[in-house]
Parts: C-alpha cells; sequence; structure tokens
C-alpha cells in the first residue's frame, strides 16, 4: 500500500478530463459540497469526503456513480468496500470497471466473490481489471483457478501469517500485502511480533504495509508501536487515525512537529481525531495555505480549497486561534498592525506579509510571503467582518483585494455584490490589446491580471444578484478576458441552471479556447448535478 | 411632524391610512461596537424617524458584542402591501447601495440617492440609515424587499390609504429631495460622470472601428453607465458608406483603436477615405485610446498584420512633435495644464507624470502650413522644465466649402490612464461632446 493512502486528503482532485483519466467528473464535487463549516466542531476533512464519495455512489447518473468510485479509490479505506461491492452490478461497465480497480485497493474478504463474479463479466475490460485485483487482494499469480484463499479464507490467513516469518523478503512482502485483504483481529498480535522482533528486522516498506495492516486490524495494543513508528511512517499516522485515542493524538502531534504538512498524514488524522491541541503549530499550519502570488497559482481560487488548506483551517479552528489570525491579517491589511501587539509566534508571518501589501507589489522571485491573507480568507467566519472587508476591495495591493473579496465570499456576504462588481468595473491600468499584440512590458505589474478572481469570489457569495452580475460579464465580448473565464468560473460554483443559456452563448462564442472550454464544462456539471439529484 | 408620525403608527385607524412594521427575517449581525472603526457606533436604539414615519430599531448583543440584526437578502411581505418603507443601511459605498421592491409588474428599483436620510453619522464611519419608500401600481401589491449593497433593518408596510395619503407623500418627497442634494454633494465624480452621461442622447456618438483599446476609465463606463447605449458601433461596411457615416446623423466620433486604424474595407484606401471626408465635412473625432500613439497602423479588412509607415493623422495636418518611451531620469516630469484652456478644467495644477504603467508618450502637434489650428490643452514638460508636447489638444482643420471645420479631440493614453485624473478628464471630454451634439441639435 502507499505510504499515502488518503490520495484525496494528500492532494487535489484533478477537473478536467484532458488532464486526467476520470478528473472531469471530480469537478462535480466542487458544484455539490459545501465549504466546510467553520465551527470548532467541524466535521473532518476525511470523513466529508467519504461521505461525499458515498452519496455520489448512490446517485441516478453513472457520470457521477463513477466519480464517486474513482473518489472512494483514492481514499484508499477499507470502509469504502460496501458502497463498492454494491455497484459491482451497475448497468454501466465504466463504473463496473472501476469498480474492480477501486477494490484492489481497498478491498477486504467480502470483495473476494465480488470480484470472482466479474470475471465472468459481459465486458472484457471489467474482466481484465478483476482478475488484476484479484491478484493483488490474494498475491497469487492466477486467481481464477481458486485456491485455499477462495475455499478457507481463514486457513490462508493463517498461511500469510506463517509466510511473515520467512527470511525472504518477496514472500514477506506478500504476506503483508495477503494480510490486507484477509487478516482478521487475530492478525495483531503476530503482526506486532513481525514488527518487533521480526529476523531479520523488517526493512522500511515491510513497516509500512505491517502498519497499514495494523489499520485494518490492530487496536489497542498496536498503539505502543504505532505511537512510535508514527514519527517516520505516514501509514502509522492512518492507523493511528483509525484507532484513537489520547496516545495517538499526542503521537500524531509529534510527527507533525516533526514532519509538517507536506505529507498530509499527520495533519489528516489529527483532523480526524478532531485535535484541538494544535495551537503551537498554528504559524505553520498558515504558513501552509499556498496563494496565488505563488509562481501564480490560479488554482487556490478557481478550485475549492485544497485539502491541504481545509485540513489547517479544521486544525487552526479548533485550536482556538482562528480568530487572532484573522484580527492580525486584517489589521496587516488595514495597515495599523503594530508589532508588539502581535502573538509572538505569529509575528515573522505578519511581517514578512507588509512587503506584499505594498501598492503595486509583482513577486517575481518564486517565493509568497501572503499566505496568511489567504488564510485568513479560509478562516473568517464572523460575519460582522463583512463591513470591515468591503474597503479592502480597495486596498493598494491587488492581492490583498483578491482575499478580501474571497473572504466576503466565505462569509456569504451577499451585501458586498455591488462593491466586487465596481472594482471589477474600475477596468486594468491597460487595454486588453496591449499584451495581447506584442508581450510588451511584461516585467511590469501593469500587465497582472486578477479581476478574474473577484468573479470567482462572486461565485462563492452566490444569489441572484452575482449570478446576474457574473452572466452579463461572461457573456460580454467587451470584457477582459480574464474577467469572462472568471466569471464562468464564479457561475460554476453558483451552479444554477438558469445561467445554462449564458454558459453556452460563451461555450459557443467567446474567442478564448480556455473560456469556452470552461463554460462547456462549467455548463455539463450543473446539467450532471441537476440530473443526479445532487443540487442543494 | 411628530404627530404625524404618531398618527400613521396607530395600526387599524380608522379611517386614515395605517402602516404596521413587518417582521422578517434578520441573520446578518451589524456591528455597532464604538472601538470598531468601521461599526455603526451612535445609531439610535429605539425609533428612527424620517420622512413621517417612524421605524424601531432594537439593538441586541451577539457574544457580548452589541450589533444590529438584519437582513442582506430578500424579505417578503407576506400579506402584500401597498406601499412599503425600507429602512436601510449601506454596506458600503453609498452610491452602490439601494433597493428593490417586487411587484406583480417586476422589480422597481429605488437607488440610494433616491431614498430619504434617517440618520448619519460623522467621518470616518460615515454610515447612513436610509428610507426607500415604494407604492404599488393601483389594484397591485409589493410582495417582496430586495436590498442590493445595503442591510435592510425595518420595514413597515401601509394599506391603500396610506398608499394614496398625500401628506405621506410629500413628506417623503420633501425628505428624498434634501437627501439627494447631499448626496449630489457628497458623492464621487464618477457619480456625476455617469448622470452626464445619462443626458447624451442615443445614437448619436460614432464608435469607429477598430476597437479594443478602450482605456479602462471607459471601459468601466462602458460596463457601469448607460454610454454603451450611447453609441453606435459602426461596422465596417457602414464606416465606408457615405450615406450613412456623417457628421449629420454622428456629430461626433470615438476612436478607441488603441493604435490601429482601418484603412481598407472594400477597396484600398476607402476607409481611410471615409475618415478623411467625416472630418472634411465637419465631424468630430474624440481620440480616447488606452495606445500611446493613435492611428499609427494602418489595418486592412481581411489581412491581420498591421502595416507601419502610413499614419492616418498626417493626412488631415496632424503629426508627431515629440515621444519618449519613459521619462529621462533626474528632475520628474510634470504634466501640466495650459493656462486659459477651458476644455479639460479638471485637470487645475501641474502634478508629476505617472512612474508606472505604460511611460510611452506621443505628442501631437499641427503640420505646418496645413491650416490646422491647435488649442492646447495639457502639455508635458521635463523636469528642467523644457516642453515635450502636448497630451491634450484640440486640433480644428481649415473651413471646408460649407464653412463647417472638422475637430481632432486628441487625450494622450498618459491621462487617460492615470487614475489620478482620469475620471475628471473623461467628465470634461463628455461634457465637450455633449456640447457639440447640442449645437447640431
Amino acid at each position: 500500500m502507499s505510504p499515502c493512502r488518503g490520495d484525496v486528503v494528500t492532494g487535489r482532485i484533478p477537473r478536467s478530463p484532458h488532464r486526467h483519466r476520470g478528473g472531469g467528473l471530480a469537478a462535480v464535487l466542487c458544484l455539490t459540497v459545501a465549504l466546510p463549516t467553520l465551527a470548532a466542531d467541524a466535521v473532518d476533512v476525511f470523513t466529508q469526503d467519504f461521505e461525499r464519495f458515498a452519496r455520489l455512489t448512490a446517485s441516478s447518473e453513472a457520470e457521477l456513480r463513477l466519480e464517486g468510485v474513482i473518489g472512494f479509490e483514492w481514499l484508499r479505506h477499507f470502509s469504502a468496500e460496501s458502497y463498492l461491492t454494491k455497484l459491482a452490478n451497475d448497468p454501466a461497465p465504466e463504473v463496473r470497471r472501476e469498480v474492480a480497480y477501486a477494490l484492489s485497493r481497498v478491498g477486504r474478504r467480502a470483495s473476494i466473490p465480488v470480484l470472482f463474479g466479474l470475471l465472468a463479466d459481459g465486458d472484457p475490460n471489467v474482466r481484465q481489471q478483476a482478475a488484476l485485483s484479484l491478484k493483488i487482494l490474494t498475491q497469487t499469480d492466477d486467481p481464477a483457478l481458486g485456491g485455499q484463499w477462495a475455499t478457507d479464507p481463514d486457513a490462508y490467513e493463517q498461511a500469510l501469517i506463517e509466510g511473515l516469518a520467512s527470511p525472504d523478503t518477496a514472500q514477506r512482502i506478500r504476506s503483508l500485502k495477503g494480510l490486507l485483504c484477509f487478516g482478521a483481529e487475530h492478525a495483531e498480535q503476530p503482526v506486532l511480533v513481525f514488527v518487533t522482533s521480526g529476523n531479520p528486522a523488517p526493512d522500511g516498506y515491510q513497516l509500512q504495509l505491517a502498519a497499514s495492516v495494523l489499520e485494518r486490524v490492530g487496536g489497542p495494543a498496536s498503539l505502543p508501536w504505532l505511537c512510535g513508528a508514527a514519527e517516520w511512517l505516514t501509514s502509522a499516522a492512518w492507523a493511528l487515525g483509525q484507532i484513537g485515542g489520547p496516545a495517538a493524538e499526542e503521537a500524531l502531534l509529534k510527527g507533525l512537529t516533526r514532519n509538517g504538512v507536506w505529507d498530509q498524514s499527520w495533519a489528516a488524522n489529527l483532523d480526524r481525531l478532531r485535535s484541538t491541541r494544535c495551537g503551537p503549530l498554528v504559524p505553520m499550519l498558515v504558513g501552509s495555505y499556498g496563494c496565488i502570488t505563488y509562481r501564480g497559482q490560479p488554482e487556490d481560487l478557481t478550485y475549492d480549497p485544497t485539502p491541504l488548506q481545509r485540513l489547517c483551517t479544521n486544525l487552526v479552528i479548533r485550536s482556538g486561534r482562528a480568530p487572532e489570525v484573522v484580527e492580525f491579517v486584517l489589521r496587516e491589511m488595514e495597515g495599523h498592525c503594530v508589532d508588539d501587539e502581535i502573538t509572538e509566534d505569529l509575528r515573522p508571518a505578519m511581517v514578512a506579509l507588509r512587503q506584499e501589501l505594498m501598492p503595486g507589489f509583482v513577486r517575481n522571485d518564486g517565493l509568497t510571503t501572503s499566505q496568511p491573507m489567504c488564510a485568513m480568507s479560509q478562516l473568517v467566519s464572523d460575519r460582522t467582518l463583512a463591513p470591515r472587508l468591503i474597503p479592502l476591495l480597495q486596498h493598494p495591493a491587488f492581492v490583498a483585494r483578491v482575499y478580501a473579496a474571497v473572504a466576503l465570499g466565505r462569509l456569504g456576504a451577499v451585501e458586498a455584490v455591488p462593491a466586487i462588481t465596481e472594482v471589477i468595473h474600475q477596468g486594468y491600468p491597460f487595454a486588453d490589446a496591449v499584451t495581447a499584440v506584442s508581450g510588451k512590458h511584461f516585467q511590469d505589474s501593469q500587465t497582472v491580471r486578477w479581476k478574474g478572481f473577484l468573479c470567482m469570489a462572486l461565485g462563492r457569495i452566490g444569489g441572484e444578484d452575482a449570478r446576474l452580475v457574473l452572466e452579463r460579464m461572461a457573456t460580454d465580448p467587451d470584457e477582459y478576458r480574464d474577467i469572462r473565464y472568471g466569471a464562468v468560473v464564479g457561475l460554476g460554483f453558483i451552479g444554477s441552471p438558469e445561467s445554462l443559456p449564458a454558459l453556452r452563448k460563451v461555450a459557443a462564442d467567446d474567442i478564448i479556447w480556455c473560456t469556452q472550454v470552461e463554460a462547456r464544462d462549467v455548463a455539463h456539471r450543473i446539467e450532471l448535478a441537476e440530473k443526479g439529484g445532487l443540487r442543494p | 411632524m411628530g404627530s404625524l408620525v404618531a398618527a400613521v403608527l396607530v395600526a387599524g385607524l380608522q379611517p386614515g391610512p395605517a402602516l404596521v412594521a413587518r417582521e422578517f427575517a434578520r441573520d446578518v449581525p451589524i456591528p455597532l461596537a464604538a472601538d470598531e472603526p468601521w461599526s455603526w457606533a451612535g445609531v439610535p436604539d429605539g425609533q428612527v424617524s424620517a420622512c413621517g414615519v417612524s421605524f424601531d430599531l432594537s439593538q441586541s448583543t451577539v457574544v457580548d458584542r452589541p450589533v444590529l440584526l438584519a437582513a442582506a437578502t430578500e424579505a417578503a411581505i407576506d400579506p402584500g402591501a401597498s406601499v412599503v418603507y425600507a429602512l436601510v443601511t449601506p454596506a458600503g459605498e453609498c452610491r452602490l447601495a439601494g433597493v428593490a421592491f417586487s411587484t406583480a409588474d417586476g422589480p422597481t428599483q429605488v437607488k440610494a440617492e433616491d431614498c430619504a436620510l434617517a440618520w448619519a453619522s460623522d467621518p470616518p464611519r460615515a454610515r447612513r440609515l436610509l428610507v426607500a419608500r415604494c407604492v404599488a401600481p393601483a389594484g397591485g401589491a409589493i410582495s417582496g424587499v430586495h436590498p442590493t449593497g445595503c442591510y435592510l433593518l425595518a420595514l413597515l408596510a401601509g394599506d391603500r390609504a396610506a398608499a394614496d395619503d398625500a401628506t405621506l407623500e410629500a413628506a417623503y418627497a420633501e425628505a428624498r429631495d434634501a437627501w439627494h442634494a447631499r448626496f449630489a454633494e457628497e458623492a464621487p465624480a464618477a457619480w456625476h460622470l455617469s448622470k452626464m452621461i445619462a443626458d447624451l442622447p442615443d445614437g448619436r456618438i460614432a464608435l469607429l472601428p477598430p476597437r479594443g483599446g478602450e482605456p479602462p476609465v471607459l471601459a468601466g463606463l462602458l460596463a457601469t453607465t448607460s454610454l454603451r447605449a450611447k453609441l453606435s458601433r459602426l461596422a465596417p461596411d457602414a464606416f465606408v458608406d457615405p450615406s450613412y457615416f456623417g457628421p449629420v446623423r454622428f456629430p461626433v466620433s470615438l476612436y478607441v483603436g488603441q493604435e490601429n486604424y482601418l484603412r481598407s474595407v472594400g477597396a484600398p484606401g476607402d476607409a481611410a477615405e471615409a475618415l478623411r471626408r467625416y472630418l472634411a465635412d465637419g465631424g468630430r473625432v474624440v481620440i480616447i485610446a488606452a495606445g500611446p500613439f493613435p492611428m499609427y497602423y494602418a489595418i486592412d479588412s481581411g489581412n491581420p498584420v498591421q502595416v507601419a509607415g502610413d499614419q492616418f493623422l498626417p493626412r488631415v495636418g496632424i503629426t508627431l512633435t515629440g515621444a519618449w518611451e519613459k521619462p529621462p531620469e533626474g528632475t520628474p516630469a510634470m504634466v501640466c495644464p495650459v493656462e486659459g484652456q477651458s476644455l479639460l478644467t479638471s485637470v487645475t495644477a501641474p502634478y508629476p507624470y505617472p512612474t508606472a504603467g505604460d511611460l510611452r508618450i506621443r505628442c501631437l502637434g499641427a503640420v505646418p502650413g496645413s491650416g490646422v489650428s491647435v488649442t492646447p490643452l495639457v502639455e508635458v514638460r521635463r523636469g528642467d522644465g523644457s516642453p515635450v508636447g502636448l497630451c491634450a489638444a484640440l486640433f480644428e482643420l481649415p473651413p471646408n466649402d460649407q464653412g463647417r471645420r472638422g475637430g481632432v479631440l486628441f487625450v494622450s493614453s498618459i491621462l487617460l490612464c492615470d487614475g489620478r485624473v482620469a475620471v475628471g478628464v473623461v467628465s470634461d471630454v463628455v461634457r465637450w461632446i455633449a456640447e457639440r451634439l447640442s449645437e447640431g441639435a
């Protein structure tokens, strides 16, 4: 098993089918999922994603069911098995094939007869994938021939356990992989013996696999070893998230402190445990949000918040320090923060932020210090802050305007729609044609386009006023191209079927290819969500 | 006034007008704390009276902080009412706020400027409480109130007797007029400009092809004002049709072609000739483009190549007199209004040349001996005071056989793309256009 079992939690779900297999479907999630609640008892990201995929697998639309299956496939949690096996007789062959593949990642004993049945599927792709998955789960060369694993799974499990004692590395690995599927509670003790006193001592890969087995079969008895291993084994972090308890939380905190969030296993499982103890790690979490000024990453706003951002948001909120972060960032944006008043551990980030709050600042060194603003835009929950944020839409620094608008979107502040629209209409200090022709003055901030992000923020705010404004902007050929594109993305966030005529017009008429493609994609997602019964 | 307020608040008063407070979902807390500069501190706690009616405002606390609870989305009026008074407060700039009342005939918009003032706080907060009044058409009813850019604080709904009550109507009109005057006084230049544009006649300003070089201030006006409806976008075929494109139909034309001009449509040079003919016949062209050198590149229909070396303006006696890619180092260059000019009146004093954005400038002047007269408006001077050239000027062509003089009003991108002066300069240009249109009316 891969160290990062929760790929959904550790990476962004791709959006366009042109970029990744099945990715276009994943974008449906952007339409249908509410942003995570900001309450201190916020549902953890793992559970949110799990429930989202479960809903998708129950959709009437094959495309959405497929989306759910792929989601589970990347989540790699064995609890998904029952949702997947239900779809083994799905009328759509592409769903059945994906089910066969997903079971190779999450399947347990109940998957075996299901996959065996799929060996007789009418679709050759399904049959082929079922055979491959059986091979992975059973760790046998030709599962179609059957074997002990089929006739007596308990005896096969025992054989796998005995294989752990083998000095042969390949045999050990086969046993551990087999136990992922066939291991039951009584496999816990032999696996613990293997990891603590195996001879020869197991290598890192074997330990990763062993921790994954313990995630499925382990209990409190596994905690001492897992807690020690969790500081350096990502799969141990997932096992601790599964087993839970104060000791698990303590070990995960150590792991997060040591490793940071770039592998999200520790943060994700602290989130699963609803940890409230990440207060000392808030500066690190705030610095992990990313930002559009980092090498121009517009995806931060074009898509829903990343899993990492959602994890950081949950952990900071539960630590009780979210209001403090929001307050200091707003003070910086307002230009009247006093160093001595900033909490000591947040001070370096706030001081560094100031550079990017200077008028006309454009980053050109591949770095960014604006992450606290991005964090603020996702941590903000106090509705009374809307009137405080609205004047920041006129901030001299573009990036501050963008995140003020995103924060207003997070608050659902419909009263800000005219103010955001006004900023968009103020235009750029250059004509659209200037950079279209020759790329003149590339080095100057005059070529930076940021108003499309405000359109996306309008989409986050939602409501009729925002929808009408965005439809007009999207279909107006006189608008700047980034505004047209951003308006289309924003309409996707709103997801109203009433926008379909405007989106189809953009898909047919816009002169910019990527705007056409986005409009087609958004229109498709809206139609799909309607048909699949997934609209709120 | 006090007796009137008391009278209308007595629900069920028979006979006579009856206004009753209506409840609605209030889910948005508005801050009132005195230590929050963005708050509504000082707002009355209790009754607020204006234009002959009175609203109840009661403050609350959320997590120990004083707030007013309001609605930011539509409030239903159920059952419907013949007249509704809505007490609102703008969330940001006053001019961006408004209230839409839902009736069977569609929404009726009441902009902030057409409300009545109920309460105001001093800067820097400068918060306002406004009253919007809407009367349903005879036989109809108002079914909802939708705040835009503002928070809805309280509602009063009345019957037909209240809707038809002349005293109430007069009280609102008086308060509205008083507020309108104050609003106009406080409003930014952009608001006044939008009013000026609204007064322009429809369809008498031609927008010349090609387009795409609209300066930001013009793009903003096209999006936010009625300017778009005032312009006739000329298709290339119409542009070269002398029976259509001429100064009688279009006394003024706008050039927003960045640095391009349309030279040929059907025959070589026919479009350039159409523009020359328009000017010779007395038409006025306003050059208001974001590029520094207007009409520099020639464009021929069907050919994507911009042709350099065949500028248009020299054909009518206007030429380049000065240029730079950026101002020289050292003492900052200055942009200076020409003493005595009365066209760009918003540029009242010299100011430093821009330091960011596209710093290129191309200054225009008359070709000696062409008979073109120049009214200098704004010039650029180097740090040592020596002139670079004109960045705004009015060029008037020699009179034609009928004694009519065509003209070119040139405003450089240095003015149009500079947020410090752009709105004012465009306001001046719109005023000049309005005068030209009224001459021909």
